[in-house]
């Protein structure tokens, strides 16, 4: 229901302005799903395929990310289990206005089947007959046939956001409803689950311990293991670091601002932790993100860190490297640092320092930099 | 098609509309003179557990010349930082969407606002933040303004101009849901 409900937000959002109707000259996209096998145990993927046809007779273009292509696209299904709405558990995907590059036509007469993955996006750790269904609302389904060419409005993100201007165009598209038994299954973060509800006995024999998710290529596992590694580095150097007699040194001070004797034990209070997570916590490195960041987490949920393009193209060490980054990352999780996004980048940082300490002890790039400490600092 | 969804769609609208609320709209004081921007947040009076809770925000330029404004922690990019502090009757809410680390900013992060004009965002904030207790929630936005320029393309990392950005906060009632 939940789903539905924001949907109908999105529509009561919309009514500000005008009562929004599916757009008829757009109903001719038909939607059909099926699963993609017809029970799935807890060691198997969730897949549906759904087929989209142009039953009309001109082509339809219609916005990509409204079509699963394997990576997260946010939140395209309706899900419950005994009735139930099942949630959404997935990445909050956040888009720019479509442009033609972001459109896919279909044909009069053309299908075209895309098998999306509905594990680790839903929450499905129960058993049962789960009712699965595509469904989506949205001011920006659909482009202008043929010119392929949009407003220049921005577009709403179907799940979380939606700009009253645009919601007179809101366009809603369903699918038929498909059942399907799946297992329950842990999250894909079920390492750092299961192991978080074990007796502290098991932690301490773990070292270093990496898992990992979202199909990371052997390639990519062994940049973790080296980047994991770099970060475990600049953790340990900062630990012994603060460790030293508190004094207002060059390093502490361009990152955190003023001195007091205070400031620099919390400040090594989050180091602690992080050298913690990384020398014995088990850690999962996601590498199903596409986008061009660096990386990201969600702070209420360690010890998960999703790795993004602009992370394979860094350095190992230094300034924005990926130590620093795994760094950056882990300083985020609530267990450890609990710290915000303030300032970005090396310059912003350092002012920050200056005009709002306390905001520095909290910032993610500034426990990143002091970290990675590129030039050095004494 | 399927027609039974649109039904549901229907019958919430319908409940939903009831409690669908107008602005509470406030002003702050610019920090540097020459860009005259504040921020206002709108949201409904009261929602019922388990319901969507929009939040509106609205950034004004109240300035004689277009700015461009990064979008970077604020609600026009999405739940991609952590821009508001919500204390509700249990407490601080736990933020529940991501924390993305990105590089240089890009030409499409930013928003344009014309002079004397507002740009407006509605988000779900039940989808980050577990309203899930009846009470009243005040919720404040602790974001801030990355960079605000006059120029049309992206600044270089070092030429950032961040800007604070103060809104009034508002409160939320929570109100219990139908079983
Ligand atoms: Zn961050």
């Amino acid at each position: 229901m939940l789903i539905r409900m924001l949907l109908a937000s999105a529509l009561v959002s919309a009514s500000l302005v005008s009562f929004a109707a599916p757009v008829s000259r757009f109903n001719y996209l038909s939607v059909s799903i099926a699963p993609a096998d017809p029970a799935t145990r807890a060691d198997r993927d969730v897949a549906v395929d759904v087929v989209f046809t142009n039953t009309g007779d001109t082509p339809i273009s219609v916005v990509k990310w409204f079509m699963p292509d394997g990576e997260p696209e946010g939140d395209l299904f309706l899900l419950s289990r005994n009735g139930e709405a099942v949630p959404y558990v997935g990445p909050v995907i956040k888009r720019a206005a479509p442009t033609a590059h972001d459109m896919i036509t279909l044909q009069p007469g053309e299908s075209l089947t895309r098998t999306a993955e509905l594990s680790g996006l839903y929450d499905l750790s129960q058993s049962g007959v789960y009712t699965i269904q595509y469904g989506v609302a949205s001011a920006h389904v659909f482009g202008q046939p043929r010119s392929g060419r949009l407003g220049n409005r921005v577009s709403p993100d179907l799940t979380t956001q939606f700009d009253a201007d645009d919601s007179a165009r809101l366009t809603t598209v369903f699918s038929n409803e498909t059942s399907k038994f799946i297992e329950g299954r842990k999250d894909s973060s079920s390492i750092a689950s299961v192991l978080q509800k074990t007796p502290s006995a098991l932690e301490t024999i773990l070292t270093q311990s990496i898992a990992y998710s979202g199909r990371c290529s052997a390639s990519q596992q062994s940049a973790i293991v080296s980047a994991a590694s770099a970060a475990q580095t600049m953790a340990n150097g900062a630990v012994n670091y603060l460790n030293g007699t508190p004094k207002a040194s060059a390093r502490y001070t361009t990152w955190f601002g003023t001195f007091s004797t205070a400031n620099w034990n919390e400040v090594k209070g989050h180091y602690v932790n992080i050298k913690t997570e990384l020398d014995s916590k088990p850690v999962v490195y996601d590498c199903s993100c596409k986008k061009s960041y660096y990386a990201y987490v969600y702070p209420t949920q360690p010890y998960k860190i999703y790795l993004c393009n602009a992370f394979w193209t860094a350095p190992l060490t230094g300034t924005d490297s990926k130590g620093g980054t795994i760094i950056h990352e882990s300083s985020h999780f609530n267990v450890n640092a609990g710290t915000q996004d303030y300032a970005y980048g090396q310059t912003a940082a350092k002012s920050l320092a200056i005009s709002n300490p306390s905001q520095a002890r909290f910032n993610a790039d500034s426990h990143e930099y002091f970290a990675e400490n590129t030039p050095a600092l004494q | 098609m399927n027609t039974l969804p649109f039904r549901k769609l229907i019958i919430a609208i319908a409940m939903a509309a009831c409690f669908f609320l107008m602005p509470m709209a406030s002003v702050a004081e610019p920090v540097q003179p020459e860009f005259k921007l504040d921020c206002a947040m709108r949201a409904p009076h009261h929602v019922r557990v388990g319901n969507p809770v929009p939040l509106t925000f609205d950034l004004h330029n109240r300035g004689d010349k277009a700015v461009a404004v990064l979008m970077r922690n604020t609600p026009f990019e999405g739940f991609l930082s952590q821009y508001l502090t919500i204390v509700g009757p249990r407490g601080r809410l736990d933020y529940g969407g991501a924390m993305v680390k990105r590089g240089p900013a890009g030409a499409g992060e930013y928003l344009r606002i014309r002079a004397h004009t507002k740009r407006t965002r509605t988000i779900n904030i039940g989808a980050v933040y577990a309203f899930d207790t009846p009470g009243k929630y005040r919720i404040q936005f602790t974001g801030n303004l990355q960079d605000v320029t006059l120029q049309k393309g992206p600044s270089l990392p070092d030429e950032l101009r961040p800007q604070t950005l103060t809104c009034a906060e508002i409160v939320i009632d929570i109100v219990p849901g139908k079983v």
